[in-house]
Parts: structure tokens; C-alpha cells; sequence
């Protein structure tokens, strides 16, 4: 394939999928700052890789280096916390989710620890079976399901606590 | 009736603006003048390079990890910079010195989250008044490829476990309240930099076929392979591994194969190695016996 249409061929792709890899990095990063950086290195990494990575790897190969990014690396020491709603690009809470709602379980998330919050993320956000889910991080199954269940557990409080 | 936690995710989870593809296409394509100048340096060259990088990186060039001036800076002057990046004040004993004489050659910064990193020049930082009460030294097994530790800390009144990992293009960071024991709580930890550590651009490099057959992606030649058992801490039991030399693009590389579910992980391994059994003996020697989630 011509450089030309891989780089055409990527671009279609950034262009359908990037705003369903930018819910899953804001998902598994505690602030949307950190969801930018990572989902930039991702998609970057695969343009690199584009010539390897069949089309129909793309996602799941992006996916994959978006959960398994350095969340604790230091690029920004002194990046500002984060103000839900304030940097130009949230639409708001969908219809029918109170902001107390999508607020407290939005913290919730964010305050779990980190490879919970992926795990939950990937089983019930994005849908991956246990299984996947393990192979995507690069746990065990039975870590998969111990991390799930702390998770909800940490969850459920969250929600409970407004209604 | 259980919770439909896809909908409360979705709520939860912000949805975002797009950028165009452009704003991915062009680091793109430095990313791949970088990597492509970098493979078609020969072998002592290209090492220099990701030296030179790794000086930059939070090093004195102040690309990343240059606090404003200012701002909680503890560093002192006297000190010049650590030739080659390999000062590990840990090594000159945190139990007599204390914390505050290591962060007296580095930077901390006061909004720093972790109580323990590494600077871009390899130096173990820890915060203001932490107190080391236990260490355990490379825990990645990089040997003279980088440096980690693992640090069971007193530190604000509190107890902290910290793992933090320099190698010359990439350090990374983590810490968890103390639960428990650091024996318990780091091989995860471990583990998870492991699969990090993975150079995505080394994806394809090879790949085991569903006959079994170890083979080659375009631009790559399989100098030498042999399969490895490095381990539960490189992988665990039933996944089989490599080691492998490799030409990409007539650059030699030095590899770890896994093989998992969804393909074969491929795990760049940097130092200089004048035998593919020098390297082999190397990387079996590097991966300790942990147990533990893998």
C-alpha cells in the first residue's frame, strides 16, 4: 500500500474512532488533561505502527496501549486539577443523569485505584469479557474478577449515597 | 434488580470534543523520522541516541519535568549533573542519611504525588522527610539497562509502598498506601511496569503462527531464537517465551517473546551484549522469581 492511502486509511480510522477511544482514556485516567496525553500517545504510537497493525487490529490495538500507558508518569507536575465541564469539549451529562449522579460516580471512578478503575472500565464500559479483559492488561483472570468485584463494591456506595 | 453499570458508566464518563486527525498525523510522522533515524544508525550510534534522549528527559534541557522556577525546588547547586545518569543515592545508604540528603541531588516538587521517583538523570528522589524502612533493589531486573526499586516508606505521619523505574528514554512512578507487607503488594506492581515496559513499536517484529512456527514481520530478519523460562515474573505457567535476536532494518535487536491470548508480546530489551548467549544467561539471571498475580 502506497504511504499515501496507509495515511488516508488512518486518518478514516482516527476519524470514526476517536471519540470512542478518547471515553475509554478519560475512563481509565483521573482527569481529562491526562486522558489527552495519553490518547495522543496512543493514536501517535499507532501511526507508527500503522503498516503492522491490520485495520481491524487498530482499535484493540490502540485500546491496548491506552490502558497500559504510564497513568503516573510526571509530565505536568503542575497541572491544574481539572474542572468538569470547563475545558471546552464536555457536552454535558446525557439526558436523564442528575449532575449529582454523574458527579458522585464520576469521582467515585476517578478515586479508584488504577487498575481497578481499568478493569471495570474495560469489563462493563467497553464490554471486554473476562478473559479479554485480562489479556489486555496483562493480568490474571482471577485478578480480573477481584479487582472487579472491589470496584462495584466502591461503586455501589457512590450511588447509593445519592439516591 | 443489579445495577445496568454500562449505563451508569456511560454517564459517568465524559464524552469529548474531536480533534481533527491531523493533530495525530503530524507527531506521527516525526515519531517515525525519529524511530526510522534511530534504525538506520548502526548499534553503537543508536545507543548514544537514546543516551542523549534519556539526559533530556527531565534532565538539565528542562523538556519534561522542569519545575517553574520557584516552586519547590529542593536541589542543591553544588551538586553538577551525575555523569551518564547511574547516581543511585539509595546505594549510599537512605537508613544513615535520610531522605533529606537524597533529595538534595534532585528534584522534588511539592505537588509531586508519589513519594519516590527517579529524575531524568537516574537519581532516586524521595519526598521531604521520608524515612526508608524497607527496600527491595531492582525489582524489574533491568540490571545495567536502568534502574528500580521498590520502597516501603514512612513518610507524612503515614506508610507508603512505591515502586518507581528509570531506564534512559522512560521512568514511571507508583505508589499505594502500605496494607500489608511490600513483598505482597510489589510483584503486582511489578508485573504491570513489565507489560508497560512493552515497545509498542516493536509489535509484529514476530509473531507465532497457529502452526507453532516463530516468524519474521516485514524489515525483520530472526537472526537467533530460543525459547526461555524466565519465570512467572516474565510470564506465567503455560505461556511459553523467547528470547530472540533480531535485524529490523538492519539494526540489531535484542528481544523477549510471550506468547499470549491475542498474539505474541514482544518486550525490547536494551544493554550491550557481545553474544545472543551472553544476552540469553543475562535476561535469566535479570528475571527474579516472583510469585504473585502476573
Amino acid at each position: 500500500m502506497r504511504k499515501a492511502d496507509r495515511e488516508a486509511e488512518y486518518v478514516d480510522f482516527v476519524a470514526a474512532r476517536q471519540a470512542h477511544l478518547r471515553r475509554i482514556a478519560r475512563g481509565v485516567c483521573r482527569d481529562h488533561h491526562q486522558a489527552e496525553d495519553v490518547l495522543q500517545n496512543a493514536l501517535v504510537k499507532l501511526y507508527v505502527a500503522w503498516p503492522r497493525v491490520r485495520l481491524e487490529n487498530a482499535e484493540a490495538y490502540t485500546r491496548r496501549i491506552i490502558v497500559r500507558a504510564h497513568l503516573d508518569e510526571v509530565r505536568r507536575p503542575f497541572r491544574s486539577r481539572e474542572v468538569v465541564g470547563l475545558d471546552g469539549h464536555d457536552r454535558g451529562a446525557p439526558e436523564g443523569a442528575s449532575y449529582e449522579d454523574r458527579s458522585a460516580l464520576t469521582e467515585a471512578l476517578r478515586a479508584l485505584p488504577e487498575m481497578q478503575r481499568k478493569v471495570v472500565v474495560l469489563r462493563h464500559w467497553v464490554g471486554l469479557s473476562t478473559k479479554e479483559t485480562a489479556a489486555d492488561l496483562g493480568i490474571a483472570e482471577g485478578t480480573v474478577k477481584s479487582y472487579c468485584s472491589r470496584a462495584l463494591t466502591r461503586l455501589e456506595v457512590a450511588l447509593a449515597a445519592t439516591s | 434488580m443489579g445495577i445496568d453499570w454500562e449505563r451508569e458508566l456511560d454517564r459517568a464518563i465524559a464524552p469529548g470534543g474531536d480533534r481533527p486527525p491531523s493533530d495525530f498525523v503530524a507527531p506521527g510522522r516525526r515519531a517515525l523520522r525519529r524511530r526510522r533515524t534511530a534504525v538506520s544508525a548502526a548499534s553503537a550510534a543508536a545507543v548514544a541516541v537514546v543516551v542523549g534522549l534519556g539526559s533530556l528527559v527531565g534532565g538539565s534541557a528542562g523538556l519534561v519535568g522542569e519545575p517553574p522556577a520557584g516552586i519547590g525546588v529542593a536541589e542543591d547547586p553544588s551538586q553538577g549533573p551525575s555523569e551518564g545518569g547511574t547516581v543511585d543515592r539509595v546505594e549510599d545508604g537512605p537508613t544513615r542519611g535520610g531522605a533529606a540528603d537524597l533529595r538534595m541531588s534532585c528534584r522534588m516538587w511539592d505537588a509531586e504525588p508519589h513519594p519516590a521517583r527517579y529524575d531524568g538523570r537516574g537519581t532516586l528522589c524521595l519526598a521531604e522527610g521520608a524515612e526508608v524502612l524497607e527496600r527491595v533493589p531492582d525489582p524489574l531486573g533491568y540490571g545495567s539497562a536502568g534502574k528500580s526499586v521498590g520502597l516501603h516508606l514512612a513518610v507524612d505521619g503515614g506508610e507508603q509502598f512505591a515502586l518507581a523505574t528509570w531506564r534512559p528514554d522512560d521512568r514511571s512512578q507508583v505508589s499505594d498506601r502500605a496494607a500489608g507487607e511490600l513483598s505482597d503488594w510489589l510483584p503486582a506492581q511489578v508485573a504491570a511496569q513489565r507489560d508497560r515496559d512493552v515497545d509498542a513499536a516493536a509489535e509484529g517484529w514476530v509473531s507465532l503462527t497457529d502452526d507453532g512456527e516463530m516468524v519474521a514481520g516485514p524489515g525483520v530478519d530472526l537472526v537467533e531464537l530460543v525459547e526461555v523460562d524466565l519465570g512467572p515474573g516474565f510470564a506465567p505457567d503455560g505461556v511459553s517465551s523467547w528470547a530472540a535476536e533480531l535485524r529490523v532494518d538492519g539494526v540489531r535487536e535484542l528481544v523477549l517473546l510471550r506468547n499470549l491470548a491475542d498474539g505474541t508480546e514482544v518486550v525490547r530489551q536494551s544493554g550491550d551484549f557481545a553474544t545472543f548467549e551472553a544476552f540469553v544467561a543475562d535476561a535469566e539471571e535479570r528475571y527474579p522469581e516472583i510469585g504473585g498475580s502476573w
